[in-house]
């Protein structure tokens, strides 16, 4: 999986750069959030503006990275979603769970 | 087409075996039983046959040379294009 | 005194000033690096220094007496032309690689550095040329004295003592001829240098010669007479008789004076290359080899110009003066005759011109052979001392003096004869005595010394014999009886007539006699005798000139070693000693160049028998090829050091690559050793064992080094092995090795006695080491991985380069070896943890399996029946397991609930939660809870587990109640199911709102209500449904799903499921989905 990091103050965004974020790659997702949480940093904000494509792994994964946030007291934020991946936040109700922002810069200002 | 000829037969005269039969040639015309054929007192236009003979057949040999030392400096050219690539 | 004298001398003083001054301008232009020699035209106007005063005014002359067959000394030389490519080119580039001075010394070189041989030559040439030289002599003075205005038309004669006395022409030419000859060519010692001056010179005499004969052509043929036709027509109407016989070839031999066409033909062919001044001016003065191109027909068109009014002259003169008494002189005197004195005035000056121009070079040309071979001989057994340069020098310049004198003092004593005017092919004629040595020398392998001196000195004999012994007769100076009866009376060994052979002119006879001598006993000895090393050495260099050239980029073998290592700086001083100071540092720093120099100044071990040949060389460029060879050997003597062959451990037998057959055999071998196996510990002992099998080495060690930098010795072959330990003697050679991983290259100890004290090897002595090498192991351009070391204790010099250059490419072959092991190592371990990568994947693929076998467990077998309504459900799993779950519950005949649902993830995990869910809704549906109520307790109770298992769950539950029609349901975040009506083109979608279960506690789920109508589909799915994807990437989507419902919805319910994952099938052109798809279908009837 094409990840980017970038550490942003105290918050570590991840640049996705991949179209599908699937049972095939979530698990490496999955394990560079925990890798970064290991690492004390609480708040991630997750970059998805090349994200066409999640399904429910990907959804698992974003969610168990929230849950992972929130016993740290830490954040899991979004940005960047495309209208599909939209559509599946709305679907589950998950855009009423997660902060979500239209840009990278957005969300930096919310923290 | 003239030229395309005269590459034609420098191309042959490259031949060492061309240079060969020349130099043969030569030292055939220039020796017996050849020069029988004009070994005779008659003249034409009032030169001697072998005066003729001699004096025209010599220019000519000297031509022949010269023809060759063109083709030698066509295949020097050659070589050092080879030799350069 | 005629008044004629002064104007004569005068112009003869300013002419020979002009020549000074441009022999001098040339020179000059040289030493300011503008040469106007070094083009093909002087090139080409040079070589016609062969047109002597024996062309100039002996061509008219026999022109006159025998007829046209003079021109035959013309065509040979013109169709000899046609050869120079092949073999002026293969001579001049010998002569440069070998700084050859003279033919003497190029015969000299070609067979083993002779010194016999040249000497040989030497005699011939001053005895065949001298009288040549006293020939241009006496036509200088004849023709200044006719110019003069004495009366010498009538007959070649010499004037008197009285008038000579009082002005010695001859002797005034000479003196100014050697002069000019010393200034000019002999300025310096070094005789393989181009002399730019002399060249210059000659070149301009070339160009005077032929203007005169042009002008006196001109003048006879359109002046005197009406052209060519007219000078015939008239002669042939005066004398018909002598205008047959001029223009006729008298093949019947009638006038004795004939000579044989084909003689002259052969003669002139031979002279052309072999005469001393022609070898001098075409070979040793060329400067570029390109210009023979053009020299190949200059030089023939300006033998036909020169000749082309020879026969109008003769005619003419014959016509003129009435007579052929005087022809040899008719340039100057027809002229003369008819009152067209400055045209006189100019065929003298071509007259000179032509004597001055042969003179000079001539006596160059024998004089560097002087030197070489008569007196450097004596000269090499003295010690070299410090006036030696001017010592050498100066003979040179007597030498020139002697050959002039010589040809005067013979000019003065032998007069007019039949020996003088005929000395021209007489020189011709011993000139071809060098024909086969030369000839054989370039293309034959096999002829050698003994061939070349024994038919050399059978022809040379024979040359005087039957030449020049009745050319003496025939002057007068010794009886005729010898020629008549023969030397004791024996009638068979009459001169003339060898072994009855009668009925031939003198010329033919000898040419066939002395070449019948001279081949057959040059063939025979050479096959007889074998080739010493020397000679040997000198084939190479002679025959394969051309592919040592295209060889160059091949090494080099060499097979010689200084026994003694001699300093750069020992053999300047030996050559400072013959060629001076200046020129011996000026040669030594062109031989460094840029090569390489180690630390105390010297050049490397194997540089130096190149070294030895380089000084050889430079020497032989001054004193000639075999004093060189016996001054620098009689040097290394001095020294205590010698060339001696190097241990042959290869082969004479070389193949066509340069390589001996033990050298490919040992290759060969090699790549066997190392292709057999991957056991590097077999490779390297069997590669040790192979190197001291073949090449007599004792002791063989590989060591490599390992990851840490450090070597360790990894094999050890060899004879009396002791554990290596820090006292062992290899120890000793570890500065060595630090050298040879630092600089990668080979270091070799050839003699051990001889090492630098700097490394103390004390120890190996001891062990009976004499000689070592250090190979470095590695691949081109890497770094050393290990270091190779050899050891003999029996062959001091047995490294040479050619042994180190096969050591460094086996060293570079197990370098790759040792490489490739390396990487298959590498590559093995890689394998393993793929293995174990591979095995975890497979225990993951066998969860998976348990995963599906608990899900489809699950899942009903069959929808249950109710009046009114038809149900359907079906999941089919993929490959990848999914957590899909769907179910009914009936209640009562009228009411049912209908469940679908997604765990996320695919793992037992998940499968297990399906499980959880399962049981929990078991517990719930019983109880009269609406669907918003089941969901919300779904949610608190599995919370904890979700999060456990990090999962979310999305679920759909709907209540149906037939009685009522009506549909009541909730939704967590699951996929809106689609509801078709009759006569409908759209569907409505069932949404509620309410979270995905397993993110938060306490979800509100919103509770919904629809009321259905008879002819209603309602279609649930999960997400693999609406996103499965074709090839293009895109998704069936529920606008699809919707469309496809529309179509299919009068069919049952099974059927309406069947045929949507026959149409999800189709659209992602693939039996096997990339998620589980479950779709449950509710109809209204």
């Amino acid at each position: 999986m094409d990840l980017k990091t970038e550490l942003n103050g105290t918050t570590m965004v991840i640049f996705i750069r991949e179209e599908r974020l699937d049972a095939h790659n979530s698990d490496k997702l999955k394990a560079e959030m925990n890798r970064i949480f290991e690492q004390g940093t609480k708040d991630i904000l997750l970059d998805l503006k090349e994200v066409r494509f999640i399904d429910s792994s990907g959804l698992g994964v974003l969610v168990s990275g929230f849950k992972n946030a929130s016993t740290r007291q830490g954040s899991l934020k979004l940005c960047g979603l495309q209208a599909q991946v939209k559509s599946m936040f709305e679907l589950t109700r998950l855009h009423r769970v997660f902060d979500i922002f239209q840009t990278v810069d957005e969300a930096l200002e919310s923290y | 087409m003239l030229k395309r000829l005269r590459q034609k037969l420098l191309h042959r005269l490259q031949l060492p075996e061309s240079w060969f039969i020349f130099f043969i040639l030569g030292i055939i015309m220039m020796n017996f039983p050849f020069l029988h054929i004009f070994n005779k007192p008659d003249t034409i236009f009032g030169i001697p046959l072998m005066f003729l003979y001699l004096f025209i057949g010599w220019p000519f040999s000297i031509f022949v040379i010269y023809l060759f030392t063109l083709t030698f400096d066509h295949s020097d050219d050659k070589h050092q294009e080879t030799r350069q690539q | 005194m005629k008044s004629g004298l002064v104007p004569a001398a005068l112009i003869s003083i300013i002419y020979t000033l002009l020549i000074f001054l441009i022999a001098w301008y040339a020179r000059h232009r040289k030493e300011t690096g503008r040469s106007i020699v070094g083009n093909p035209y002087v090139y080409s106007l040079s070589i016609a220094v062969y047109c002597t005063t024996w062309t100039f005014y002996g061509s008219v002359g026999k022109a006159a007496t025998t007829g046209i067959d003079f021109l035959m000394i013309y065509l040979g030389p013109s169709l000899t032309a046609f050869s120079w490519f092949f073999l002026l080119r293969r001579i001049i580039k010998i002569s440069k690689e070998n700084n050859i001075t003279s033919i003497a010394d190029f015969i000299s070189l070609r067979y083993g550095k002779s010194p016999w041989l040249g000497a040989l030559v030497t005699l011939i040439a001053i005895l065949g040329i001298m009288p040549y030289i006293a020939l241009q002599l006496k036509a200088v003075s004849t023709s200044f004295f006719l110019i003069s205005g004495f009366n010498q038309t009538q007959s070649i004669h010499i004037p008197h003592s009285d008038t000579e006395l009082s002005l010695p022409v001859g002797l005034l030419l000479a003196i100014i001829l050697s002069l000019f000859s010393v200034i000019f060519g002999a300025r310096t010692l070094v005789s393989s240098e181009r002399h730019e001056g002399l060249i210059a010179a000659v070149a301009f005499e070339s160009l005077v010669k032929l203007a005169s004969m042009f002008a006196v052509g001109l003048l006879v043929t359109y002046g005197l007479f009406d052209g060519f036709t007219d000078i015939f027509t008239r002669f042939s109407a005066q004398y018909p008789d002598l205008f047959a016989q001029l223009f006729t070839l008298d093949s019947a031999g009638k006038n004795p004076d004939y000579i044989p066409t084909f003689t002259m033909f052969f003669m002139s062919m031979g002279a052309i290359m072999l005469l001393p001044r022609q070898f001098h001016v075409m070979v040793i003065e060329n400067s570029d080899e390109r210009h023979i191109t053009k020299a190949m027909w200059i030089f023939p068109a300006y033998l036909f110009l020169i000749n082309l009014f020879v026969m109008p002259i003769a005619l003419g003169g014959i016509l003129i003066t009435g007579s052929a008494a005087g022809a040899d002189f008719f340039v100057i005197s027809v002229p003369l005759t008819t009152g067209n004195n400055t045209i006189a005035m100019l065929a003298f000056l071509g007259g000179l011109s032509a004597a001055a121009g042969m003179v000079m070079v001539e006596s160059v040309a024998i004089s560097t052979m002087l030197l070489n071979y008569i007196f450097m001989p004596i000269i090499v057994r003295l010690t070299p001392q410090a006036w030696f340069p001017h010592l050498l020098i100066n003979l040179k310049r007597l030498g020139i003096f002697l050959v002039i004198f010589m040809g005067y003092f013979y000019y003065r004593v032998v007069g007019d004869s039949f020996m003088l005017v005929n000395m021209g092919m007489i020189s011709f004629s011993a000139a071809s005595q060098f024909l086969p040595a030369m000839l054989g020398g370039l293309y034959w392998n096999r002829g050698n010394k003994a061939g070349a001196i024994t038919g050399i000195l059978l022809g040379f004999l024979t040359w005087f014999y039957t030449l020049l012994l009745p050319s003496f007769s025939r002057s007068g100076w010794i009886g005729t009886e010898l020629l008549t009866s023969g030397p004791f009376g024996i009638g068979l060994l009459k001169p003339t007539e060898l072994l009855g052979m009668s009925g031939m002119d003198l010329w033919s006879h000898s040419l066939f006699w002395s070449m019948l001598f001279n081949i057959s006993g040059y063939i025979v000895c050479s096959i007889l005798f074998k080739q010493n090393e020397h000679e040997l050495d000198q084939i190479r260099k002679f025959i394969g000139i051309f592919d040592l050239e295209r060889r160059r980029s091949y090494r080099h073998t060499e097979t010689k070693r200084l026994s003694k290592p001699v300093t750069i700086t020992k053999f300047t001083n030996l050559m400072a000693k013959f060629i001076g100071e200046p020129d011996a540092h000026r040669a030594i720093f062109s031989y460094i160049g840029n090569r390489e120099i180690d630390a105390s100044g010297n050049v490397s071990e194997f540089e130096l028998p190149d070294l030895k040949r380089f000084t050889e060389k430079t020497l032989a460029g001054s004193v000639g090829a075999a004093a060189a060879g016996a001054i620098v050997d009689s040097f290394l003597s001095d020294m205590g050091s010698r060339m001696e062959s190097v241990y042959d451990i290869f082969s004479t037998v070389r193949t066509s690559l340069d390589q001996s057959r033990e050298a490919l055999f040992v290759r060969l071998k090699a790549s066997e050793i190392i292709n057999r196996t991957l056991d590097l510990q077999i490779i390297m002992d069997d590669l040790l064992n192979l190197l001291l099998k073949e090449f007599k080495l004792d002791v063989a060690i590989i060591q490599l080094s390992s990851e840490n930098g450090t070597l360790t010795v990894r094999s050890y072959q060899g004879s009396n092995r002791r554990p290596i330990s820090p006292k062992h003697w290899f120890v000793e050679s570890r500065p060595y090795n630090d050298m040879v991983l630092l600089d990668r290259k080979a270091h070799i100890i050839n003699d051990i006695s001889q090492a630098s004290g700097t490394v103390k090897l004390e120890q190996t002595v001891a062990e009976g080491i004499v000689s070592c090498a250090h190979i470095p192991i590695l691949r081109e351009g890497e770094a050393a991985i290990g270091i190779l070391s050899v050891f003999s204790k029996s062959i001091p010099g047995l490294f040479t380069e050619e042994f180190i250059g096969l050591l460094a490419s086996l060293a570079g072959q197990l370098a790759q070896a040792v490489t490739i092991v390396r990487e298959i190592e590498a590559k093995d371990r890689e394998r393993f943890q793929k293995d174990l990568a591979q095995l975890e994947h497979a225990r993951v693929m066998r969860d998976m399996e348990i995963a599906q076998q608990i899900q489809i467990s699950l899942l009903p077998d069959e929808a249950p029946e109710l009046f009114g309504i038809e149900m359907g459900g079906r999941c089919i799993s993929a490959a990848h397991v999914g957590g899909d779950y769907y179910d009914f519950f009936k209640h009562d005949d009228h009411s049912v609930d209908m469940m679908i649902a997604d765990v996320s993830g695919h793992s037992v995990g998940a499968a297990l939660i399906m499980a959880e869910v399962r049981t929990l809704l078991r517990a719930l549906v019983n109880s009269s809870l609406n669907a918003s109520t089941i969901l919300h307790t779904l949610n608190n109770q599995l919370h904890d587990d979700l999060t456990r298992a990090e999962l979310f769950i999305t679920m759909f539950y709907a209540k149906y109640d037939s009685t009522t029609g009506r549909l009541s349901y909730a939704n967590a975040g699951h996929n809106h199911p689609l509801i078709r009506r009759k006569d409908v083109a759209s569907c409505m979608e069932l949404d509620a709102e309410g979270l995905i279960i397993g993110v938060k506690r306490s979800v509100v789920f919103e509770e919904r209500g629809i009321e259905l109508f008879k002819g209603d589909v309602v279609l649930f799915y999960t997400d693999g449904l609406n996103e499965a994807t074709n090839a293009q990437g895109e998704f069936f989507g529920t606008e699809r799903i919707c469309d496809h419902l529309g179509s299919v919805s009068h069919l049952p319910a099974n059927e309406i499921i069947a045929s949507f994952y026959k149409t999800v099938a189709e659209f992602t052109g693939s039996d096997t989905f990339q998620d589980d798809i479950s779709i449950v279908v509710l109809k209204i009837i």
